[in-house]
């Protein structure tokens, strides 16, 4: 079912755009609509505290859950394609895992959010380099770069478990436990630019490669020979996709299905072409984000971690679409 | 005349099996009946709060191995708690407990945390060591805890149980008695946070209690759990008069002074963000010092209308309780005067 | 376009060489069929012929240019190969599916123009599946699949297309359905390079036939010519006979020395 009519592109704006804003106007403590349009706007009338607020707390934070969120649903639109495999989240090459223990390990030693993110992006970028490494020696096929991913997000979770032994009960471990869950509590605009540099680079670079994609999902022999270098863009795109996972769970924390069942949302609408899923899973994965981020921290006095409820949405989500896969099989057979 | 010897050893060895075969069966907070032989010379104790309990019944000196609340290692023991147990590198341990270290101990009596080691428990009732499982999370329990320590560790102890719930006790009711006046609205509204600027108590922690026994309104109480993530909205929308620091973590009251997304705060305006002072165990979580928890939340909270003399308080609690005398440095940095 | 395989030597090990001297020669129209039994390296051949694997030893040139040398979308126009099967995991359209063939006209952020679209609109007309364009190519049929392969080859703008068991898996119906459009493109001056397991085939549909046999294709020529009960037997190790049928045309048929039906005999 493809979807040819004209609006298409326009939801695909107005869905994040619409989100932010909404996102804007909500939140624990109540501020009026009026007040908060005079905010954004710059005009004078409401106080210190409401400025504040939707200037310093909610629109940082409310920035960084769009930007995980696309960065999140487009690699993971990426990856089922690279890996031939629709079952395939962001997190597959171990990159979530790395990102867990340089968290932690940070966590031993300080509370400091800038060293916890810088260190969780570090290792992060050293579990791909291992993967990279196991391709490297091994061949870069998908199949060894699963494996060797399964293997480095093994590693890093036994690291991540000696770590959470000798973690303080009383303080350290709570923290630990608390940034496995994700959240974006407490995002300050100091914490913006890395997340923001990086997700300007590599969300282009796979808007622009968007079409290209869709040659990856066919076998390496007829991707060659219609002259695609495979090794090589195969490479890139693990790279690439990488730095955007790492910024995102840096910030954020391990958040899971976004990656996973974005994408396949996406291609109900837009269909399988990456010319179109690229767009439609980035503004889906910001709109969804941001709307859950929302929740989190709206519904009750507590936040909820972010990723039990992208858990919590998710999976129904992903069961009601693959409800759907069997029916279109059956209906194909 | 050899008849009477043997007659006579006979007489006297059974009158000391019988001594050595004295014993007593308490209830422990697990609800379960524990036969233990007396006396108990060689305690173990695993549970880093239960110790304390050991500790203020005058039975420190039993402990062969104990764990201690918040200190893992020895270069995380202070200064004063150095002072206080000269043996504490010898007997300083933390983790998972380790079977055969506790057995080769010679432990006469374990005593456990009740939430987390009752698969330790079996294995070492198996091994014919009697278990003490503790589950104090209120006053309440606490009261019950050293009443329960005091059951196994002899008369002597069970003098001190009854004279630390005394005190327990006269330090509550001094505070209601001096605060009678304060109107429901005139409570000061207090957040207590934990080793983060977000984390906050629940309303059923121990923290809570200890804040309504001082006279406050903990502003948190109708959250649930352990520690609570919230976010500044929020905090903003509580608007607390004061804010409590906890003895542990690395947040200090400059972290929130200093903070500029705080400054709208009640508390902040008015300079009252405090973190609670620490000689020996943390005084928020239920061990005995929480009595000068409660004392130090009301002097806190209530400068002008609480009668009793702080440092007294804290100077004849470690007095009678941990045999422990405070410098001056140590004294002033309790009452932070 | 000329493509001329000059005595093409491989190993995947030093101790195993799958092919040690291959010629062929193959021009405009023809279509050529390259026969086998398994393991002997029809694929391999295939590999290296289009450029997808480096040979030991020969060479491959396309119009007198060595095709090693050329620039991989270069070759990627010239040459295209259709897959003995291809699952997609996505549900791409046969549309969508075709315009991938454009590939090798776009740089690596290039997006298909209205150019591109119209080329894949007429190479769907060439293998007839216009009417198919639309429909995810997950539900066509196996032979629909093949022609709209063969479409994406077209598409890349290659002359020449290698297809490797391209009908292995199709009825009879589908068989004929995609070699008859094969034929037909030959026709038109494209070139192509079947292996295959079904001599008939290449009785029904070839130009040239090559037997690969201990890594040489010695025995080659029309198929009239080539195919015999002798070179059959080389070839497979096992009996064949060659029967006409009733218009003409010839078919290959396996000895069985076992009566069936004992009332005959």
């Amino acid at each position: 079912m493809i979807r040819k009519d004209r609006s298409v592109p326009w939801i695909l704006v107005l869905l994040p755009v619409s989100a932010f804003i909404l996102a804007l106007f909500l939140g624990r403590y109540g501020i009026h609509i009026l007040d908060t349009v005079r905010v954004l706007l710059g005009l004078d009338g409401p106080s210190d505290v409401f400025r504040a607020l939707i200037l310093r707390v909610r629109l940082p934070r409310v920035l960084a859950a769009a930007c995980v969120g696309a960065n999140l649903a487009v690699v993971g639109a990426a990856f089922q394609g690279l890996f031939r495999n629709p079952l395939v989240d962001s997190r597959i090459l171990g990159v979530s895992s790395g990102a867990a223990f340089g968290a932690a390990l940070a966590l031993l030693f300080t509370s400091q959010g800038m060293i916890v993110q810088t260190s969780a992006f570090i290792f992060a970028l050293v579990a791909i380099a291992l993967v990279m490494l196991v391709g490297v020696r091994f061949g870069s096929s998908t199949l060894v770069l699963v494996i060797g991913g399964i293997l480095v997000g093994a590693l890093f979770n036994s690291l991540l478990g000696l770590i959470k032994y000798v973690a303080d009960p009383l303080s350290t471990l709570p923290a630990i436990t608390y940034w496995l869950l994700g959240s974006l509590n407490a995002t300050q605009w100091s914490d913006l630019p890395p997340l923001l540099t990086i997700t300007g680079v590599g969300l282009p670079f796979f808007a622009l490669l968007r079409w290209r994609l869709n040659l990856l999902t066919v076998s390496d022999t007829e991707a060659m020979a219609m002259g695609i270098r495979v090794r090589l863009i195969r490479t890139v795109i693990v790279a690439v996709g990488t730095l955007l996972v790492a910024a995102s769970v840096a910030l954020a924390g391990t958040i899971g299905w976004i990656g996973l069942v974005i994408p396949h949302v996406a291609r109900v609408w837009v269909g399988p072409d990456y010319g179109r899923l690229i767009p439609a899973s980035a503004a889906l994965g910001a709109a969804t984000l941001i709307l859950l981020d929302t929740l989190a921290r709206t519904a009750m006095p507590s936040e909820i971690p972010l990723g039990v409820l992208t858990g919590l949405i998710g999976v129904p989500a992903f069961f009601i679409l693959f409800l759907r896969f069997l029916r279109t099989r059956g209906e194909a057979q | 005349m050899t008849k009477l010897w043997i007659a006579v050893s006979l007489v006297f060895l059974c009158a000391l099996t019988g001594l050595a075969q004295s014993e007593t069966t308490v209830i422990d907070q697990s609800g379960r009946s524990v036969t233990i032989p007396l006396p108990v010379e060689i305690l173990v104790s695993v549970h880093g709060i239960g110790t304390y309990y050991v500790y203020a019944l005058g039975a420190g000196d039993r402990l062969a191995i104990a764990y201690y609340i918040g200190v893992k290692t020895l270069s995380s023991a202070s200064e004063s708690m150095l002072r206080w147990e000269p043996r504490l590198a010898e007997i300083l341990s933390y983790g998972d407990p380790n079977i055969e270290e506790m057995v080769a101990s010679g432990a006469q009596l374990v005593i456990a945390d009740g939430s987390q080691h009752e698969a330790v428990a079996e294995q070492l009732r198996d091994l014919g060591i009697p278990v003490i499982l503790y589950r104090a999370e209120t006053p309440e329990e606490l009261k019950e805890a050293v009443v329960l320590t005091a059951a196994f560790l002899g008369s002597g102890a069970q003098a001190q149980a009854d004279a630390f719930i005394a005190d327990y006790d006269r330090m509550v009711n001094a505070i209601a008695t001096d605060l009678e006046s304060l109107a429901e609205n005139e409570r000061a509204r207090v957040l207590f946070v934990g080793t983060s600027l977000t984390k906050v108590i629940s309303g059923e922690m121990y923290q809570t209690h200890l804040i309504e026994g001082a006279g406050g309104i903990s502003v948190t109480r109708e959250l649930f759990g352990s520690w609570n993530e919230v976010n500044l909205e929020q905090i903003l929308l509580w608007d607390p008069e004061i804010i409590i620091i906890p003895p542990y973590g690395l947040i200090q009251p400059a972290d929130i002074l200093d903070n500029p997304d705080w400054q709208s705060l009640n508390a902040v305006q008015n300079h009252r963000v405090y973190r609670m002072p620490r000689i020996i165990a943390p005084m928020d979580t239920p061990v005995p010092e929480s009595l000068l928890g409660i004392a130090w939340l009301a002097r806190t909270f209530y400068p002008d209308y609480v009668s009793f003399d702080l440092a007294e308080e804290i100077v004849g609690f470690y007095a009678n309780y941990y045999q422990f005398t405070l410098t001056d440095e140590e004294l002033a940095r309790m009452t932070g005067q | 376009m000329n493509l001329i395989t000059s005595q093409l030597a491989f190993a995947y090990s030093p101790e195993r060489e799958i092919l040690s001297s291959v010629t062929l020669s193959l021009g405009p129209g023809d279509v050529m069929f390259i026969l086998g039994a398994n393991g002997t390296g029809k694929t391999t051949l295939v590999e290296c012929m289009s450029g997808l694997r480096l040979p030991l030893r020969g060479s491959v040139t396309i119009d007198g240019q060595n095709l090693y040398q050329l620039s991989v979308r270069t070759r990627a126009q010239n040459i295209g190969l259709v897959p003995q099967m291809h699952e997609p995991v996505f549900a791409f359209t046969v549309e969508q599916t075709v315009l991938m063939g454009r590939a090798p006209h776009l740089g690596l952020f290039g997006r298909p123009s209205r150019q591109d679209h119209h080329v894949v609109g007429e190479v769907i007309e060439a293998v007839g599946i216009q009417h198919l364009r639309h429909r995810a190519y997950t539900k066509i049929s196996g032979g629909e699949r093949q022609l709209a392969l063969i479409a994406r080859g077209l598409a890349q703008g290659a002359q020449c297309l290698f297809m490797d068991e391209p009908v292995a898996h199709l009825d009879p119906h589908h068989q004929h359905d995609v070699m008859s459009v094969v034929r037909q493109l030959a026709d038109e001056g494209f070139s192509f390079v079947v292996t295959s397991h079904l001599p008939n085939h290449a009785l029904l549909y070839g130009d040239w036939v090559a037997f690969l046999t201990d890594g040489r294709a010695d025995v080659q020529g029309t198929p009239g010519t080539t195919i015999t009960e002798q070179t059959l037997k080389v070839a497979y190790d096992m009996d064949f006979e060659i029967v006409e049928g009733s218009t003409g045309s010839r078919a290959v048929l396996p000895r069985l020395y076992r009566n069936p039906n004992p009332m005959t005999w």
